[in-house]
């Protein structure tokens, strides 16, 4: 990418534009009550409702960590990228700063689910980089501000025992822990940093 | 220690904080997006500085946990509502995910804090470390949430329109929406009295959106007796699903009123449409009391919100008024009035119900229009019952003031 366009795309994320609503609609209300002043003209605001939400969530993680061989633990490091899909709600607010997008958040109780797509090219990664799988599939289920994603590990084009593992990942914030459990027996885990942008797609009821 | 702060790169990051959140936001000198992002830039530099240094972490392994544990924070504060409730007492912080934008910062801090060296130039005396110090902590505690100006955003609701008040028998009615979301609409009816007493039949209310089925109201009939000096008013829900009539582009629609009074049955139609308003050019300050949520040349529809713990009682009056220069930290009365609505509007609401009073504010809008240096507040006078009447206020943007949102 030209110094140009990482520009440009870096702007666009600061500026905000990472939200898109497909689809407004009227909020919440509860009918079951009087308005509180019954002779006051007009109408009480109804509550913005919690929408439903894709985010898609593309991102670097980097991480250092340690790896099982046969002669013993090594350590390694590399840089990896994901592109995670996850269901969710947003709740937009109801005021605007003067010259933003309308703001959201993830409601009072957060949950997302979805799935990453992760690969680690050998080029980013230290140690031995034709011992370990560099792609993964895998489920992730969050609340707040952690979660943990749990799936396969793998490497295209290459089936054997020795590129293929099973792994879990807790999350916290931007913090990442990784353990894997090769099929040849071997383990390894890695903790470091993900940094995600996600894109949210949001429609109203 | 304090040494890491003592250099122009940390210094001019407390500073562009300080000035961004005192200064710049809310200004219009910069784009909201980018002061919105500028003190979690400049903040996620210093403050692993700072604290590094509170704590004279002296190990590289005391300073990456001091930095893990600054990302750990902010990303729990940016994620979390929750957590920006708990810690607003102090600091002002908005969720935002997108800020985490700014967590590579924090490698530059570390780096910073592993790699930099202070040459004997950078040793200041003592007293220079204490004022750098206490600044950087000042600007980390005092960090403001951005001031204004806010706009509501409407959201689609129906509204009456044309006229709205028929005469029957002793009394004008009147009809106006109350509620309005995706479960239905609440209506208010209003009985004003003309004169003689007399017993009205409210018989049948029934909501007709032309391509939705008709809605009737249940809880009906009821009477309603009409004194003289006594006006009468009665809440009816219509529930139905609102969100598919928006959707479906139905926009349009009447309420029938069936009533029995003294000189016979009569069916009154009020008009209604459904509509999403145009954001108001009219703002405020963040208030968590007042919010300007429409706007027409003849006054501001302004929504006062109270908490559960303050009915029942009386909203007094509501003002808008300009604060001279030598009035600002004065005393209400100080203030030169522009509008004034005295109201006595009684509140009451349920045990822990929020409760929403809309309020419209008449004046001439228009006037305010064109450039000109105004301080305006929007003020509510409130009395709790058995208490003094007491005031609160916000800080008021005109549209000259802040431009078309």
């Amino acid at each position: 990418m030209r110094p140009g366009a990482a520009g440009m795309a870096v702007i666009a994320l600061l500026a905000g534009c990472a939200h898109f609503r497909l689809r407004d609609g009227p909020g919440d209300v509860d009918l079951s009550r009087p308005p509180p002043a019954i002779d006051a003209r007009g109408a009480t605001l109804p509550r913005p409702t919690l929408d439903r939400a894709l985010a898609l969530s593309p991102g670097v993680l980097a991480g250092a960590g340690a790896r099982q061989l046969d002669s013993g633990m090594t350590r390694e490091a590399g840089l990896g990228f994901e592109l995670g899909v996850y269901a969710t709600h947003v709740k937009l607010a109801d005021r605007i700063l003067a010259d933003t997008k309308r703001d959201y958040g993830y409601g009072d109780h957060p949950t997302a689910w979805g799935i990453n797509l992760g690969w680690t090219p050998p080029a980013t990664r230290s140690g031995q980089t034709d011992h370990q799988p560099a792609a993964y599939v895998e489920a992730q289920g969050w609340y707040a501000a952690g979660g943990v994603a749990a799936g396969v590990a793998f490497t295209p084009g290459d089936s054997r025992r020795a590129r293929t593992a099973l792994q879990i990942a807790p999350l916290l914030g931007p913090f990442y822990g990784r353990f894997q459990v090769l099929l040849d027996g071997n383990i390894a885990f890695e903790v470091g940093l993900a940094l995600k942008i996600p894109v949210i797609l949001s429609w109203g009821p | 220690m304090p040494a890491w702060l003592l250099h122009p790169l940390p210094l001019a990051a407390i500073l562009v904080t300080a000035a961004n959140d005192h200064l710049l936001k809310g200004s219009g000198l910069l784009p909201g997006w980018l002061t919105g992002k500028l003190s979690d830039f400049a903040g996620l530099f210093f403050f692993p500085l700072l604290v590094a240094a509170v704590l004279r972490a002296k190990t590289a392994r005391a300073r990456t946990i001091v930095v893990v544990a600054t990302g750990a924070l902010f990303a729990a504060f940016k994620l979390s509502p929750r957590a920006c409730a708990w810690i607003a007492p102090i600091a002002g912080v908005t969720p935002d995910a997108t800020d985490l934008i700014a967590l590579p910062m924090l490698a530059v801090a570390w780096w910073w804090m592993a790699r930099w060296r202070p040459s004997p130039r950078w040793n200041g005396p003592a007293w220079t470390r204490t004022l750098v110090l206490g600044g950087a902590a000042l600007t980390s505690a005092a960090t403001s949430p951005i001031r204004g100006p806010y706009y509501y955003h409407p959201l689609p609701m129906w509204s009456a329109v044309g006229v709205t008040r028929q005469s029957v028998a002793c009394a004008d009615v009147d009809l106006w929406v109350s509620k309005s979301g995706r479960q239905g609409v609440g209506l208010t009816i209003a009985f004003e009295p003309r004169g003689t007493p007399c017993a009205l039949s409210l018989d049948r209310l029934a909501l007709v959106v032309p391509g939705e089925r008709e809605q009737i109201a249940t809880l009906l009939p009821e009477r309603i007796d009409v004194a003289p000096g006594q006006p009468v008013h009665r809440y009816v829900a219509v529930p139905f699903d609102d969100a598919d009539a928006w959707h479906h582009n139905h926009r349009a629609g009447f309420v029938r009123v069936d009533m029995t009074a003294p000189d016979g049955a009569h069916a009154l139609r009020f008009d209604i449409v459904h509509a999403q308003a145009p954001r108001p050019r009219w703002g405020t300050e963040w208030s968590e009391r007042i919010i300007i949520t429409g706007e027409s040349p003849t006054g501001l529809q302004v929504m006062v919100r109270l908490d559960p713990a303050m009915t029942p009682g009386r909203i007094e009056s509501v003002e808008l008024v300009e604060n001279t220069p030598d009035t600002v930290g004065g005393r209400a009365g100080d203030d030169e009035p522009i509008a004034a609505l005295p109201l006595s509007l009684a509140v009451s609401s349920a045990p822990g119900e929020p409760v929403e009073v809309p309020i419209f504010l008449p004046f001439d809008t228009t006037e305010w229009g064109t450039p000109s240096a105004t301080h305006l507040k929007l003020r509510v006078w409130f009395a709790r019952e058995g208490h003094e009447p007491t005031w609160f206020e916000t800080p008021v943007y005109t549209p000259s003031e802040a431009g078309t949102p």
